[in-house]
């Protein structure tokens, strides 16, 4: 019987890919878990592998083809096999949903092949700053020639129109307001229009409310300073308070699974897993990387990863999949100064954590005041998803963490 | 005014006009009269060289300007480069380029070192004409096409016209060049013919000629094989692809102006040279424009040569060996990415 190879679903949005080059021709013989055709989604290239051994058979969609997700491409079939069995043409979605899960996927820069290009072609994109990865090459095996270019500067061109006339826009708008002058009219554009929408959006269809406490960290603190050096020589590794804040907003979403929870399509998806986002603040906006079964991190892994994902967020060198799929995201401003605030939930999210600046005070233990240094805690919840008693317990769990730190550590 | 004459007529005439122009134009060769020391061939009916195109020289300008030679490459060559050096203007005739072995020295090691070695004192204004070319089932030892040897040496000119109207004006620029040119003439066209002016004219050496202009491609093709592209470009435009077909008409200078800015225009290039491959024309021609204009190009480089074999005696493999418009339209179809340009 021969076996589909299909177009895979490589990421939610993808509905099409297209053949970059079949790694193997009619007729050649193939290994089980051997790569056999390159694909490409506007996002990311893949290698397929062949599902059997066997022989391929037959090619459905040449190189540079372009084919809707789930159609069969090609076939493998058993080597006696010579006839395709045309009731096998059907989707098998099961098979193909495996499939994808099995495939690791890389970000398009790590796996892409460097493009064919002409010389001609590509001191061209150069003065024109085309991005020749943007390109598909009409040439012989893909290259990319210059009449590619010329097209790419044409599409440019008339894009650069549309931006030519929004700025004309701005300028008739600036001269209608000319009466206030030291006033800068700017377009909403990029990471700033992502985050215009998205909390907007936010504060517009949820139910979110802020509730907050305080937590008294003075012995965590103690800890931290204790093996802060130790630590740093050990592992490399500045120990910080948001490290430890972050494993006790953990372990306190295992503890209350709903909070770890997303609200989509009028369903609430309640994870196993926390897919921790860690918000960053960047000089044009803010961006929300995701460490993703952090549950499975200890304290000193959880520092390593926060570090490293928040210096790769301000360079720019973040992977699409690393600010995807979050359940819950922690955001401080205590750096700051700031103490309470309300966090804006980031959908489809269901709670966000806010952390404020530790400040030392004045505190009734028992009946004798004690210089203590207390911890701000802003919780904003869905309260579609939970009332406000659950996510008071949620908040209590954290601050139990916080000022029990050992019990995070057993 | 022009009119219809014959690749050889061109030939002839030149000469005709460059003796009559100047007297110390001499002409010296094997047969190029014919019948020396014959005595019933001593007058009219020479040979006039053995393709005829001295035909009709020594009736007019007598056997002391018009010397037929002994079978003696080294000696009459030899003789030439003398004569040049020390005020005559001989055109010698090297029957076929092939026999070049036998006289290489007087060429290489002489004419074309004499003005340098002499701090630009001496002057040897030699031309040597010579047949060269495949297609005329005339076997390895006359049918080769040496050029590439003559355009490696420096202080030799190489000129190979593709049309009678370029031979004629080349010829005459070569004959009154001060230094020594090797003018190669291909033997299968001396029958072709083309209009041609009258009278006294000269072409640059070292003015590339654009025959055919396109947009798309540019072919530069090598003396016969100008036609090759000619013929290939027509097909060509059949199916919609202009191809620019440029005739370097001379290798030594090489106008690599006009080359380079025909590749900056079309962004493809294919040189034609029905030479072996190594160390040839094409090589060089196809390392300019890599060289000087790489981001120009917009496909690779392709060159349409003879394998790396001597010219087969067998007619059947002679022609296979041969640059054909057939297959520069498979190279094209390779070049774009679009077979449909060989299928008929």
């Amino acid at each position: 019987m021969p076996v589909e190879i299909f177009m895979p679903k490589l990421g939610m949005s993808m509905e099409e890919g297209t053949i970059v080059e079949w790694l193997k021709k009619k007729g050649d013989p193939v290994k089980k878990g051997e790569s056999v055709v390159v694909i490409s989604s506007d996002k990311i290239e893949k290698d397929i592998e062949a599902p059997e051994d066997g022989v391929l058979l037959e090619i459905l969609a040449e190189q540079d083809e372009t084919v809707a997700v789930g159609k069969v491409i090609g076939y493998i079939s058993q080597k006696n096999e010579v006839e395709r069995d045309q009731s096998t043409t059907t989707m098998k979605q099961a098979n193909l949903e495996a499939a994808i899960s099995v495939e690791t996927m890389k970000p398009l820069e790590a796996v892409r092949r460097k493009p064919r290009v002409s010389p001609a072609a590509r001191k061209l994109a150069l003065e024109a700053g085309i991005d020749l990865n943007s390109i598909s090459g009409s040439g012989p095996q893909g290259r990319i020639t210059r009449a590619d270019i010329e097209k790419a500067i044409q599409a440019k061109r008339s894009g650069s129109d549309l931006q030519r006339k929004k700025q004309l826009e701005i300028a008739t708008m600036q001269q209608k307001t000319n009466n206030h002058t030291g006033v800068t009219v700017k377009p909403i554009t990029g990471i700033r229009k992502v985050i215009a929408t998205r909390m907007f959006t936010s504060l517009q269809q949820t139910a979110q409310l802020s509730i907050h406490m305080r937590a008294d960290v003075t012995e965590l603190l103690e800890i931290q300073k204790k093996v802060r050096a130790d630590f740093l020589d050990e592992h490399g590794v500045k120990l910080t308070i948001t490290d430890f804040i972050a494993r006790a907003t953990i372990l306190a979403l295992l503890a209350h699974k709903q909070m770890n929870s997303i609200y989509q399509d009028e369903h609430i998806h309640t994870y196993d897993s926390v897919h921790l986002g860690i918000a960053v603040a960047l000089e044009n906006g803010l961006i929300v990387p995701v460490i993703s079964h952090a549950e499975k991190l200890s304290v000193k892994e959880i520092s390593a990863k926060i570090k490293n994902l928040s210096l790769r967020a301000k360079e720019g060198n973040l992977e699409s999949e690393e600010m995807k799929g979050s359940t819950f995201t922690i955001t401080s401003l205590g750096a700051y100064g700031v103490e309470f605030f309300t966090p804006v939930l980031n959908p489809p999210e269901v709670g966000i954590l806010g952390v404020g600046t530790v400040t030392d005070t004045p505190v009734f233990v028992g009946d004798v005041v004690q210089r203590r240094s207390l911890l701000p805690l802003s919780l904003t919840f869905d309260h579609r998803v939970i009332d406000g008693v659950p996510a008071s317990k949620f908040l209590s769990t954290i601050k139990d963490y916080l000022e029990k730190p050992y019990k995070m550590l057993i | 005014m022009t009119r219809k004459i014959s690749f050889s007529e061109a030939i002839n005439e030149a000469m005709k006009l460059a003796m009559r122009k100047d007297e110390n134009v001499i002409l010296l060769g094997e047969d190029v009269a014919g019948g020396a020391a014959v005595d019933h061939l001593q007058d009219d009916e020479a040979w006039g060289g053995v393709m005829g195109v001295t035909k009709g020289l020594v009736q007019e300008f007598g056997r002391d300007r018009v010397l037929d030679t002994p079978i003696a490459e080294a000696g009459y060559i030899g003789a030439s480069v003398t004569a040049a050096a020390t005020g005559l203007r001989p055109i010698a005739e090297l029957m076929f380029n092939d026999f070049i072995g036998s006289c290489l020295d007087e060429v290489m090691n002489q004419a074309a070192k004499l003005r340098y070695m002499f701090g630009g004192k001496a002057k040897v204004p030699l031309t040597i004409r010579t047949m060269h070319g495949a297609g005329f089932r005339a076997a390895a030892q006359h049918s080769q096409s040496l050029y590439a040897l003559f355009t490696h040496i420096p202080g030799l000119k190489v000129v190979i016209p593709s049309t009678p109207q370029d031979a004629k004006g080349l010829l005459l620029s070569s004959i009154f060049d001060d230094d020594p040119v090797i003018f190669f003439e291909d033997k299968t066209l001396y029958n072709m013919k083309g209009e041609v002016e009258e009278g006294f004219y000269t072409i640059p050496i070292g003015k590339a000629d654009i025959k055919r202009e396109g947009s798309d491609l540019t072919i530069v093709a090598i003396g016969k094989q100008v036609h090759t592209a000619l013929k290939a470009a027509n097909m060509l435009a059949d199916k919609g692809i202009e191809a620019e077909v440029v005739d370097p008409r001379s290798l030594s200078p090489l106008d690599e102006e006009t080359i380079l800015s025909s590749v900056a225009k079309t962004g493809r290039l294919i040189v034609i040279d029905e030479a072996n491959p190594r160390c040839s024309a094409a090589t060089d021609i196809s390392a300019l424009v890599a060289d000087k204009g790489f981001d120009y190009l917009d496909a690779p480089i392709k060159m349409i040569t003879a394998p790396h074999s001597p010219v087969p005696f067998s007619p059947v493999l002679e022609d296979l060996y041969l640059p054909t418009p057939e297959k520069v339209l498979k190279v094209v179809a390779e070049m774009i990415g679009d077979e449909t340009i060989v299928t008929v």
